[in-house]
């Protein structure tokens, strides 16, 4: 509970002192009269407390389970359970910080005599997470303003809702060379069984009728065996930083980097599972986060699951400040010896490149996309965005593949990021 | 009110009493009631002066809830950088001015403005030309890696400025700011200029849109990686 003197009537008595004594000095009885009003206000204000809040508060979501931006209405039933008349009060819901509301308003004043009640509902619109709505903030007033008491006040159920987007995969998503044993998608430069071309050889007894080449065979009379790249599947991490500093946005209108990271990394993560690679998903965040690789079913829930409501993939940043050096350990020793990793980071501070690079150096090649969050408006701004391109430039330089994001779909980012690559 | 409230009150009162029973005694004419009542409009003016002068220093308060309407607010990029003298870097990160051998420490954040725009100038030409950061450093102080003078100057190098140019600088508003801006400018050019010569080298045109005229550096990579 917090009680403020809001400063309204603060000055009355001064105004009511110097009437007075104009009017002494000057002998008019009509400023003796406007003193006199002067020191009625006062005592107004000087009399009466705001009176202490006691309510019992309801809140009802209309859909706890929405998809992405589908709208949902919430309802907030206050009554006055305390044995005073609140003759202003002024009520504010504590809406989730990711959750904005599209139409209502979360905010109601009015009267309330004991055993009272009113209704307000506004609108919020769905985004990916788990959110919890926040106490409910209720401010009394004197009946002059002169004081004003507040109090957060808990709804009787805790309410929260969640929304866990559907995974939707993109066309491709091109991986560098190191794979499990599994077989998989990924081409590679060890020859045997597969799909691409590779070389040709002596027939050894023992060879697979169909790989023998029968072309060259009526040619020459001499057998020979077509070898082609072994297509292995990849272990795959998807590592999102969610650090603190990478919440940020290129203004008001846009999510922030670790939003469209996190939409990246699910995206990412369908079409790796369809694609027959083992995946796994981690955060750069002082928040645990970490599911090994894996595929199938079960493991497409859990990813689907942890990337719409883990608290360290967040919409909001996290309140403690980041561990960098154990987190960082602590995520190497899990990675699998055979895993690359996708790193998802706007690229905001040196840290995140070398999180990349030594990851990279330690045998894990890693993949950069960065959602670039930079704006040009200002000095400030227009820096922040040239040291962020020298950065990619120097992940570049230093063998890393990085996929610069704007403001494109990422599907098509990729896409041209693949032609160069293999170009 | 305690008791010495109550005492200098009386007290006071007895003052007035008597300044008033004097004057009516000394001053032929006057009234003693209304030297007294005349002195206690004065003391009550100068007092409700004092209040009205304490009330011009305050702000009206309230109980500020926020903005529950409206999405958590994350901040752009750059929005630490607040001016040239003094700021400290956004986020707590400690800023740290250059060690005595004339090195800036790895993963520091420069303090200034001034500051980081030069090692995001000495950063941009070494990955331009390939060079050391001493011999960055070296271009700078000399002003080559530019050809506007006002940016070069704004990092340092002693070149010389046109009569116009110093008339302008004189009549701008924000002097500091604008410089900047310039050297900003310059550095853009720069980095521009980088990456045009990257794509044509690569084969392909500039992309300056989503910076990623660095084509050539990712090309070569998938060709030097290695499979397994």
């Amino acid at each position: 509970m917090r009680r403020i003197d809001t400063n309204r009537w603060v000055g009355i008595d001064g105004a009511a002192l110097v009437a007075g004594a104009a009017g002494v000095l000057f002998q008019r009885p009509a400023l003796l009269l406007v003193a006199a009003l002067g020191v009625v206000y006062t005592a107004y204000a000087w009399f009466g407390d705001a009176p202490e809040p006691q309510l019992a508060v309801e809140r009802r979501v209309g859909n706890a389970d929405p998809d992405p931006e589908a709208e949902v209405d919430v309802t907030v039933e206050v009554r006055n359970v305390g044995s005073r008349t609140l003759t202003d009060l002024r009520l504010v819901d504590g809406v989730p910080p990711a959750l904005a509301v599209t139409d209502g308003s979360p905010r109601h004043g009015t009267a309330l005599r004991p055993g009272a009640g009113t209704t307000f509902s506004y609108t919020v619109e769905a985004v990916r997470g788990a959110h919890e709505w926040e106490p409910l903030t209720a401010i009394t007033r004197s009946p002059s303003g002169s004081r004003e008491q507040s109090v957060d006040v808990e709804a009787a159920e805790p309410t929260s809702l969640s929304c866990t987007p559907t995974l939707e995969a993109i066309e491709t998503l091109p991986l560098r060379g190191l794979t499990t044993p599994y077989a998989g998608r990924v081409s590679t430069d060890v020859t045997g069984s597969g799909l691409e071309f590779s070389s040709t050889r002596e027939y050894r007894r023992g060879d697979p009728l169909s790989r023998i080449d029968w072309n060259r065979y009526a040619r020459t009379g001499e057998l020979s065996t077509v070898e082609f790249r072994q297509e292995r599947a990849a272990a795959v991490v998807l590592l999102v930083d969610a650090r603190e500093t990478a919440y940020v946005a290129p203004d008001r209108e846009h999510r922030n980097a670790v939003e469209r990271s996190v939409d990246a990394a699910a995206q990412a993560f369908a079409s790796l599972l369809d694609a027959g690679d083992r995946v796994g998903i981690a955060a750069l965040s002082p928040r645990e986060c970490w599911l090994a690789p894996g595929a199938g079913r079960d493991h497409r829930n859990r990813g689907r699951e942890l990337l719409a409501s883990h608290p360290a993939l967040a919409p909001t940043p996290p309140e403690q400040s980041y561990l960098s050096s154990s987190a960082i350990r602590r995520l190497r020793r899990r990675l699998p010896a055979d895993a690359q990793v996708l790193f998802f980071s706007p690229l905001i501070d040196e840290r995140a490149v070398e999180v990349a690079r030594g990851l990279d150096a330690r045998g894990h090649p890693v993949t950069v996309v960065s959602p670039d969050a930079t704006a040009t408006d200002t000095v400030g701004r227009r820096l922040a965005r040239l040291e962020r391109r020298n950065r990619l430039t120097r992940l570049r330089r230093a063998g890393l593949r990085v996929v610069d994001w704007g403001a494109e779909p990422l599907g098509a980012r990729v896409a041209r990021a693949e032609r160069r690559w293999s170009g | 009110m305690n008791e010495s409230d109550v005492l200098t009150a009386l007290g006071g009162l007895g003052v007035l009493l008597g300044i008033a029973g004097f004057a009516g005694v000394l001053i032929p004419g006057l009234n003693a009631s209304f030297v007294f009542v005349a002195l206690v409009g004065v003391l009550a003016g100068v007092q409700g002066a004092r209040y009205l002068i304490r009330r011009s220093g305050l702000d009206y308060a309230a109980t500020d809830p926020g903005d529950p309407e409206r999405r958590y607010q994350v901040p752009v990029p750059g929005d630490e950088i607040r001016g040239h003298d003094g700021y400290r870097s956004g986020r707590g990160r400690a800023g740290r001015r250059r060690s005595g051998s004339g090195r800036r420490r790895r993963g520091r954040v420069p303090r200034t403005l001034r500051r980081r725009i030069e090692a995001a100038t000495v950063e941009t030409i070494r990955l331009r030309e390939h060079c050391s950061a001493a011999e960055a450093e070296r271009r700078i102080e000399a002003g080559t890696w530019t050809d506007d003078p006002i940016a070069a100057r704004y990092l340092g190098a002693d070149v010389p400025l046109s009569l116009s140019t110093r008339v302008r600088r004189l009549l701008a508003r924000s002097p500091r700011q604008a410089q900047a801006a310039r050297a900003l400018d310059a550095l853009e050019a720069l980095r521009n200029e980088s990456a045009e010569r990257a794509a044509i080298g690569s084969g392909g045109t500039a992309d300056r849109a989503d910076g990623d005229a660095d084509a050539e550096a990712d090309g070569a990579n998938s060709v030097a990686e290695g499979r397994t």
